[in-house]
């Protein structure tokens, strides 16, 4: 066939570009489940998923933003975090919102656990513990990547960090019992507390890591995980008082 | 030109291709073939062996993510595999061989490690507390140092000891030469019979323990001689070879035993830990309290026959437990256990000692309590010429040294015999 005139070419082109962007858009999300998610903060609710990534809308969004006042933005962050708190703690069907990921959530919580097991005659210093939680979920996410997960880096710390607050709730429980009965009640009451408390940071971490993994490899994914969440339940249980 | 011939490279059952990594070379002449298999497989370009990471080979940069991959490419099946076979020994097998090579694995050593500190350090907390039988809410001394001390020990003998059986196998030129990965691979699962061993320590009964401690290092200690003879039994001297195989057990028997002596040593540590405590609380209790009530000015003729004989006495006992007086035994028992509690104890021991000294007798008895662990912490604590300026007539030297324990022991003896 001899080539048509220009203009034909030129709008058979441009089609031809948009079809394999649809092509491939479509291949990808057969092979993944779709994890992607931005820091949060910077999308503005109107923006859809499915959209290309459009630098030109990128830069009014920032300028949105650019010129609000410092409250509106401490508040607007706090109310994310808060929500993720939420989510955390009545794991549903929306896992949209831990996608959309953030350290600062993680963050406070560390610090929260580290002051609170600090201190003490024989226990942990605040960087002890700090850096087993922090640098804990660092090294389980590497884990993840290392062995094929899809997840992004900042996606995983972000859910280890915010699947601890069910262990910083336990640990200010069990702060609370030691002003109480006798050693064996005390200790009991210590036990189910963290027992609870780990139990729902390891639901709430797998309802959102459930689908990232290759299959053959989901207990050594699965497993540093829960070693991590044990670890820090002890802690827990042997210094909150 | 007929009598050019392909050498066979096949050895036993390494029967696959003469470029796998652990080919054997005679040990005659170092080939450059030998340069395929490196310390670390994957820094130099080692031909396809089956792994079925990236298509460009094993060549990666160290600085890029996919260089690290490549050691995590295991199945939860061959993590499995690897780990059941670590610890039970198959008659002539080789473990490496059988079960890592190709491509080892860098998943199984990182956490079967962490597992293992982690399980030492809160098997060896829970195993303490059951045998103080939990009096009253009591937290051990130094809890947490045992999560500290473990990681060093088993950090440096996963990273070490394999460097120094390569360096070896490297520098003899033995048979088969494994790389190092392989070697710090099979180390670190040959760990993984430790954890459920660890866990079974909490049961108080010292047989038990040893039984444990024995049973575990047969096991394992088996699978690696395995590999490790198997590598150097062709070695010219013999003194090496076998030198190597005790070299390795001694090594893991002391591992072993060392987890064994740190769950013991924390009654240890508790014990000077305390006494460093109860030593300093006191100097500083006397040092704000006892000057007011009496002259402050030391006896020193009296000095060395009162310290010598119980410098001797407590020397010979840590914890010395013979008397009726029921704060003694909390002293004592303070002492050994729990820093907080033996604080505690002492507050009101010493309060008693300042009130009550102008009364009766069961106040000699606390201060000679008292003076006796802090003997016994001078007796292990300082040097010895400290002790031997003590026993003597010490006068000049005393003068000499502002030695606050050295005060603090002069008051107290004051104290009695002033009484006496």
């Amino acid at each position: 066939m001899s080539s048509g005139p220009p203009p034909n070419v030129a709008i058979d082109l441009d089609l031809l570009e948009k079809e394999i962007e649809a092509n491939e858009q479509s291949r990808k999300q057969q092979t993944y489940t779709d994890l992607s998610g931005n820091i949060a903060g910077v999308t503005p609710p109107t923006r859809t998923r499915s959209q290309n990534f459009d630098p030109s809308a990128d830069p009014d969004a920032e300028f949105d933003t650019l010129d609000e006042p410092v409250w509106d933005t401490i508040r607007r962050d706090l109310r994310l975090v808060g929500a993720k708190f939420a989510r955390v703690l009545k794991p549903d069907q929306n896992k949209q919102l831990l996608r959309d990921w953030d350290l600062w959530g993680p963050l406070f919580i560390c610090v929260l656990l580290s002051l609170l097991l600090q201190g003490g005659v024989g226990g942990p210093h605040f960087t002890e513990v700090f850096s087993i939680t922090f640098f804990g979920s660092c090294i389980v996410t590497a884990n993840t990547k290392l062995l094929g997960g899809t997840i992004s880096i900042f996606q995983s710390i972000c859910v280890l960090g915010y699947c601890l607050l069910p262990l910083a709730v336990a640990a200010i429980g069990c702060k609370f019992v030691a002003f109480s009965s006798s050693p064996s009640i005390k200790l009991t009451i210590k036990l189910v507390i963290t027992a609870v408390g780990f139990g729902w940071a390891i639901f709430a971490s797998m309802g959102f890591l459930a689908g990232s993994q290759p299959e053959k490899r989901r207990l050594l994914i699965i497993y540093p995980v829960v070693l991590f969440y044990f670890v820090v339940s002890w802690l827990t249980l042997s210094y909150a008082s | 030109m007929s009598n050019l011939q392909f050498q066979d490279f096949n050895f036993g059952d390494l029967a696959d291709s003469p470029f796998t990594a652990a080919s054997s070379n005679s040990g005659q002449d170092y080939k450059p073939a030998n340069k395929q298999h490196s310390i670390i497989p994957g820094l130099v370009g080692n031909t396809d062996e089956g792994s079925a990471t990236t298509t460009s080979g094993l060549q990666n940069n160290v600085f890029s993510f996919k260089f690290y991959q490549q050691y995590f490419d295991v199945d939860t099946e061959q993590v499995q595999n690897r780990l059941l076979n670590s610890f039970i020994p198959k008659w002539s097998k080789n473990f490496i061989t059988d079960y890592i090579q190709p491509l080892p694995d860098l998943y199984g050593p990182l956490w079967i490690c962490i597992t293992l500190i982690f399980s030492t350090a809160i098997c060896g907390n829970l195993a303490h507390y059951i045998d103080t039988n939990g009096e009253g809410d009591s937290r051990p001394g130094n809890d947490f140092s045992l999560v500290t001390g473990a990681s060093s020990l088993v950090a440096s003998y996963v990273i070490l000891v394999p460097f120094f059986i390569y360096c070896l196998l490297w520098y003899r030129k033995s048979a088969i030469q494994y790389s190092y990965l392989e070697i710090l691979c099979a180390y670190g699962y040959s760990l993984s019979i430790f954890i459920p061993v660890s866990i079974l320590w909490v049961v108080h009964y010292q047989w038990f323990r040893w039984s444990l401690i024995i049973v575990s290092l047969v096991l394992s200690g088996t699978v690696i001689v395995q590999w490790v003879w198997s590598a150097i039994k062709t070695d010219s001297n013999r003194m090496v070879a076998y030198g190597a195989v005790l070299g390795t057990l001694g090594l893991h028997a002391l591992l072993a035993i060392a987890f064994k002596v740190a769950y013991g040593a924390v009654l240890g540590t508790l014990g000077l830990h305390a006494l460093l405590a109860i030593a300093f609380k006191e100097f500083y209790f006397d040092s704000v309290i006892l000057p007011q009530g009496r002259s402050s000015a030391p006896t020193i003729d009296s000095l060395p026959s009162t310290l010598s004989p119980q410098a001797l006495v407590a020397s010979s006992a840590l914890a010395p437990a013979p008397s009726s007086n029921n704060t003694q035994e909390n002293n004592v028992k303070g002492v050994a256990q729990n820093a907080v509690q033996s604080e505690q104890n002492k507050k009101p021991v010493a309060d008693s000692q300042v009130r009550d000294d102008s009364q009766t007798q069961g106040n000699e008895k606390t201060n000679l309590t008292i003076t006796e662990p802090k003997e016994s912490t001078k007796a292990q604590l300082t040097s010895s010429s400290n002790k031997e300026s003590k026993n003597e007539d010490g006068k000049p030297l005393q003068k000499n040294e502002n030695n606050d324990e050295t005060k603090k022991i002069n008051q107290e003896h004051n104290t009695t015999t002033i009484k006496e």
